[in-house]
């Protein structure tokens, strides 16, 4: 792919509830995919385009990220179009869908309770 | 509104859970104090440098040829460029044999060869004298397990984690306890103790291209400069040369490549394709980081540069696959596969990136700050590196310095009382500072993730390894404009558990006061040593083997400075 292609990419948000009561927050506040359009560049990572649609869309995105290109911190997981997967680590591509990682209380959009 | 809050009492604080911080909490609570770490991220001692450290250790173990810790400082000493601290340094060189052991007894897998640990040469060590752990176990991931497992049966010990420390507090003149949020909770929290230990780390991620974490915004210096603390030598900034540039390696350390210029023979040319270090220094790839990086960075500036603005590195140039697998691991080549890179046979643009600050609080050889209640220690603190640190000399520092504090903070804290603090005034003052930024309108097109970009372009474009005099008046007056304009920021969302803009918020602050504190010395430095080179003043002068001394003044925009005799 060129470098000057934009890709659209799906992230599920969710806004935090009463973090002292998870249920309610389930109940009340569901996820929502929210789609963004980012240039593309070569080698983009996962992460990369999370970090782009902090500084380009919505600087409240919140995610899992400290290393961020290293896997050393091993905090950046996600379930990549389906699969558990480090953000850091795996290239952006069209069409990509961004969740939390199951089975977990979700804080807020892909921060979990761990 | 009432934002949340709660006061946790403890006899030592640690602010930051890298090996200087661990390091320091274990010594505490092998002693029966109650300890508390405090730790900015979701994971202890998974957030700062630490963890991501994939090269050296050094110390005169002396395996392979006779060694002295003597030697050690001297070489350190002689690359510090004549600034650092003797008594500091020759507490790690001594320190540093037997503390490596005890971490390869702790489980640390250093590399060995027949039977015995491995030691290699490296930049500005005349002995081999450096460790390493290989790559398929990552030798800060190997470091930090080893410390951490020694850390569990301590019931005296307490993490606590995703909580920001944005104030020391004080009882007159004396350090008391801290003040921070807890992001996850969205609760104010504040700590009273009888002693603090601020183990934070540097602050790179002031510059665009770093090596570290996105955590490492330099709240350190931040805390202990409002706490009048002093700090010195924040001008220097090691930039590490072999920073991956183009393509990007997802998943891998931008710093991967820097192994391979000195150990294994990879050449580095100029878009012209000329083995371009000859014409400036002596020994290529085998010198030192600072001059390496500023040969390159010149190169690039007087237009010799790749198309992404880099120099071409060959890291398979001398010794192909075979020769990088047997160094490194056939999963080190493995890894760069995973990406699509043949990595033997590639040609990388490679470019130096902000990897280390030798400045930092002044401390003495027992980690003590002059502010009583305050010690410091590993990259947050000054005194080893001076004007250059040697590579190994970190892992070194944070391994023998988290005990050395450690040993410190429990001799004062046995000697010194819960001193009186004022509580609920600074509950009240960080929260109205909180809701009344809640409050302010949104600007739709400024946010805190833009103003970060922005200000670390301005720092790798004028205060990276070429620096002149006006480059860096006109990124200082950038600095402050954008003090000024964070100033008057909302936020688009107003919920406090995980709210992004506050944690960048807070990150923010601390990155404009790093940057300012890094300018400012090295337009006062007129002079080139080490890291630090003007193109204004190119030589190094002996006038200036002197430290510059930062200290806050209540009031006033900037630090004042004073020079060490």
């Amino acid at each position: 792919m060129p470098d000057d292609h934009y890709i659209n990419i799906f992230v599920a948000r969710k806004k935090p509830g009463n973090v002292s009561d998870f249920k309610a927050q389930h109940e009340e506040n569901q996820e929502v995919l929210e789609k963004y359009t980012l240039p593309y560049s070569k080698g983009m990572s996962a992460l990369d385009a999370l970090d782009n649609i902090r500084k380009l869309y919505d600087p409240s995105l919140a995610y899992p990220h400290s290393c961020r290109h290293g896997k050393a911190c091993r905090l950046c997981l996600a379930e990549i179009d389906g699969k558990v997967d480090y953000l850091c680590s795996t290239l952006a591509r069209d069409g990509m869908i961004i969740k939390s990682i199951p089975g977990r209380e979700i804080i807020r959009d892909l921060i979990v309770n761990r | 509104m009432n934002i949340k809050h709660s006061v946790i009492t403890t006899d030592v604080l640690v602010i930051g859970s890298g090996c200087t911080g661990l390091g320091a909490a274990l010594e505490i609570a092998k002693e029966g104090l109650e300890v508390v770490v405090v730790e900015k991220g979701e994971k202890s001692g998974q957030c700062g440098a630490s963890i991501m450290a994939i090269q050296l250790a050094c110390a005169a173990l002396g395996v392979w040829e006779e060694d002295s810790p003597e030697l050690h400082a001297q070489d350190t000493i002689k690359w510090g460029r004549g600034l650092s601290d003797p008594k500091i340094v020759a507490r790690m060189t001594e320190r540093a044999p037997a503390r490596i052991l005890e971490f390869e007894k702790w489980g640390m897998k250093f590399a060995t060869k027949d039977g015995k640990l491995q030691q290699l040469n490296s930049p500005g060590h005349t002995r081999k004298r450096a460790l390493y752990v290989d790559f398929k176990y990552g030798t800060g991931r190997s470091m930090m397990q080893a410390l951490s497992n020694q850390l569990k049966p301590f019931t005296n010990l307490k993490i606590i984690k995703n909580t920001y420390i944005r104030e020391l507090l004080k009882s007159g003149d004396q350090v008391a306890g801290a003040i921070g949020f807890d992001v996850a909770n969205g609760e104010i929290v504040v700590f009273h103790a009888k002693t603090v230990v601020l183990a934070t780390g540097g602050g790179m991620e002031v510059y665009g291209r770093n090596s570290g974490s996105r955590h490492l915004t330099g709240d350190g210096y931040r805390l202990a400069f409002l706490a009048g603390a002093p700090l010195l030598d924040m001008e220097f900034v090691q930039f590490i040369p072999m920073g991956t540039l183009y393509p990007n390696f997802p998943g891998l350390v931008m710093t991967i490549l820097e192994p391979m210029s000195y150990r294994t023979g990879g050449r580095l040319t100029n878009a012209q394709g000329e083995e371009f270090l000859d014409r400036y220094i002596d020994g290529g790839l085998k010198a030192t980081r600072d001059i390496i990086s500023y040969a390159m960075a010149k190169e690039v500036l007087e237009g010799r540069g790749t198309p992404h603005g880099g120099l071409y590195f060959e890291p398979g140039y001398s010794v192909g696959a075979e020769g990088l697998a047997e160094e490194y691991g056939q999963q080190f080549l493995d890894q760069f596969k995973s990406v699509g890179i043949n990595i033997a046979s590639a040609k990388v643009e490679v470019f130096p990136i902000a990897h280390y600050f030798m400045g930092g609080i002044r401390i003495d050889a027992d980690g003590r700050t002059p502010v009583g209640g305050l010690l410091a220690a590993g990259e947050v603190a000054a005194g080893i590196h001076g004007a250059n640190r040697l590579a190994g000399n970190s892992l070194t520092d944070v391994m023998v310095f988290g005990q050395v504090i450690g040993e410190s903070a429990v001799e004062d804290a046995r000697k010194r009382s819960f001193l009186p603090i004022e509580i609920s005034d600074a509950i009240n003052k960080f929260q109205a500072e909180i809701i009344n930024r809640l409050n302010l309108p949104i600007d739709p097109e400024i946010n805190f993730s833009k103003l970060r970009e922005n200000l670390q372009n301005e720092m790798l474009r004028n205060v990276g390894p070429v620096r002149t005099g006006a480059g860096l008046q006109e990124t200082l007056d950038r600095i402050i404009g954008l003090e000024q304009l964070l100033q008057s920021i909302g936020f688009r969302d107003n919920t406090l558990v995980f709210n992004q803009e506050l944690i960048d918020l807070f990150e923010f602050e601390s990155m404009i006061s790093t940057a300012k504190l890094i300018v400012q010395a090295a337009i006062y430095r007129k002079e080139s040593r080490g890291a630090h080179h003007r193109e204004d003043f190119s030589i190094e002068l002996p006038e200036w083997t002197r430290n510059i001394i930062l200290k806050y003044k209540p009031g006033q925009p900037q630090a004042q400075i004073d020079l060490s005799s």
